[in-house]
């Protein structure tokens, strides 16, 4: 046994020298092999009785529920409400949460004016006061609208305000050294700074929006995939329900997948990160 | 040196500040009064703390709250008045070297392609050619304070400030930059301002070095440095430079606070 093969070997690499297919590629082979090897467990558990399947349903059920959804227009209308409401309210948490979030952030004075409202809301049990909100904006979209924005909302604001916080006090010196105007020295120096915190904000409220969206419709709709979740599970067709909820999850996994490559642009002049840590 | 003029004149420049911690009022700065003529390179060396840098940083424009006055002299050219080379670089991370050169330029309204058309002659001058489009992190600590260099000198200040510019660099790049440094003073033809707490690099770079207290800070000597031009590294190791050292050290040390000075 040679002394070398005691120690950790690299990673295989190719003839080009960079890393394997495997290895470059590795978030997504295994991802995926995670997933298909759960979606396996989870078949053949269900078809062998260790599952119950009337609880659990299986992947192929739910798959060919999902098949027979499509083809129904009452599906895409419940699609297309839900995902109104939910761009609706992530759309207006964005508007609002990010230009108050670096105002708040940049003057002291508003920070410490919002401080206790940002807590106040932050903490407040939002789904208790939907009967409230009902009430206040109807059962219609609007409520549900509402609920996403305060979750998507405080979830943007309060790392972008962080972001701003913690700008490096020297590139704020250079900017004033070259009597940078206040608008190019947000434009140059704060708003690449907080970039970070924008996009991590972005990322929580997506979660924090389609909760909203779901939780709002659960309780009180007539249309939507909340309701459509709650018509399977009022009749005990697990595969459709379990089919509607993976759209949730689906739609949340696709659009932080989808932040993190306009992160990667916009952090281009970021030395990157060791290799193995990231791929 | 072309005309006899003075690029800067403090007069009385006293600082103090509230401590954030303590509340105290503390005086950073007791007074400063100071003359310096066009085109000379004049070094302030002192103990850490004792308000070199806030007085760079007063003359700069960061610290308006001072007392005192302070002239610096406007040439009739289009440059600035002064510009200032930063302590570890603080080059923006997310621009390119390009970017962060024609920065100064660009706060003066230079639209973006005529700023790097006008930040290149620089680029060349402090030796980064091919580095345009590197961003900080892909250069070295030597590199990024020739970009820092190079920033400062694209608006054409009258007075180039440097607040210990080399400080963070390892001692074989600190020498080479010192030596670049003068070579790039003898072309671009520019009055100098340069902290620093090495009494070595002082007098290798200045015509003229100021001895300054501990805290609160004054001028405790004005030392000539006789030092023929051009310089070269091994200037250090004449008997020369060494007394000047020696002379510097004398006046420093009774400054430092007991716990810092081996018994």
């Amino acid at each position: 046994m040679s002394i070398a093969s005691r120690y950790p070997q690299p990673a295989v690499r190719s003839r080009r020298g960079g890393l394997s297919w495997i290895d470059r590629r590795g978030r997504l082979v295994y991802g995926t092999a995670g997933l298909v090897g759960f979606a396996l467990l989870w078949e053949f558990g269900s078809r062998a009785g260790v599952i119950n399947e009337f609880f659990f349903s299986r992947p192929t059920a739910i798959f060919q529920a999902g098949v027979n959804e499509v083809q129904l227009e009452r599906f895409w209308r419940d699609v297309r409400v839900s995902l109104t409401e939910f761009l609706a309210g992530y759309g207006i948490a964005i508007a609002i949460g990010v230009p108050l979030g670096l105002l708040t952030g940049w003057y002291k004075r508003l920070n410490y004016a919002l401080d206790p409202w940002l807590n106040f809301l932050n903490s407040l049990p939002r789904f208790a006061l939907l009967p409230v909100i009902f009430i206040a904006f109807g059962l219609g979209i609007w409520s549900k609208i509402f609920v996403a924005f305060l979750g998507a909302w405080l979830a943007i604001m309060i790392p972008t305000i962080q972001g701003v916080r913690t700008v490096d006090r020297r590139f704020l010196d250079v900017a004033a050294s070259f009597g940078a105007s206040k608008a190019r020295l947000f434009v140059t120096v704060v708003a690449p700074a907080t970039v970070p915190f924008i996009i991590t904000g972005l990322r929580l409220g997506v979660a924090r929006a389609l909760i909203g969206v779901i939780t709002g419709e659960l309780l009180a709709a007539t249309e939507g995939l909340g309701f459509f979740i709650k018509r399977a599970s009022d009749t005990l067709q697990t595969d459709r329900l379990l089919f509607a909820v993976l759209i949730f999850t689906f739609t949340g996994i696709i659009l932080v997948e989808a932040l993190r490559q306009i992160e990667k642009r916009f952090q281009r002049w970021r030395p990157p990160v060791r290799r193995g840590a990231t791929a | 040196m072309t005309s006899n003029g003075l690029a800067l004149r403090a007069t009385g420049v006293r600082f103090s500040y509230v401590d954030q911690a303590t509340r105290d009022n503390l005086l950073a700065i007791e007074r400063i009064d100071l003359e310096i003529p066009e085109g000379q390179f004049v070094a302030i060396v002192g103990p850490s703390g004792c308000g070199k840098s806030t007085f760079v940083k007063i003359v700069n424009g960061l610290l308006p709250d001072y007392e005192g006055e302070i002239d610096v002299m406007e040439r009739s050219g289009q440059g600035t008045a002064h510009a200032m080379v930063f302590q570890d670089a603080a080059l923006f991370p997310w621009y390119t070297v390009l970017n962060n050169v024609s920065y100064g330029l660009r706060c003066r309204g230079v639209p973006a392609k005529a700023a790097h058309e006008r930040a290149m002659p620089y680029i060349k001058l402090v030796g980064l050619a091919g580095f345009e489009q590197k961003y900080p992190y892909q250069l070295s600590g030597g590199m990024q304070q020739r970009a820092n260099l190079a920033r400062a000198l694209t608006v054409d200040p009258e007075i180039l400030l440097m607040d210990e510019p080399f400080a963070a660099l390892d001692a074989q790049t600190r020498e080479l930059m010192q030596a670049e440094l003068l070579r790039i003073w003898d072309e671009a033809d520019k009055t100098v301002l340069f902290i620093t707490h090495q009494i070595d690099e002082a007098i290798y770079l200045a015509d003229r070095v100021l001895v300054m207290s501990a805290r609160p800070g004054r001028i405790l000597a004005d030392i000539p440095v006789d030092l023929p031009r051009p310089r070269e590294l091994r200037i250090k190791r004449t008997p020369e430079f060494t007394a000047l050292a020696d002379r510097i050290w004398e006046l420093i040390s009774p400054q430092l606070h007991d716990q810092d000075v081996p018994a």
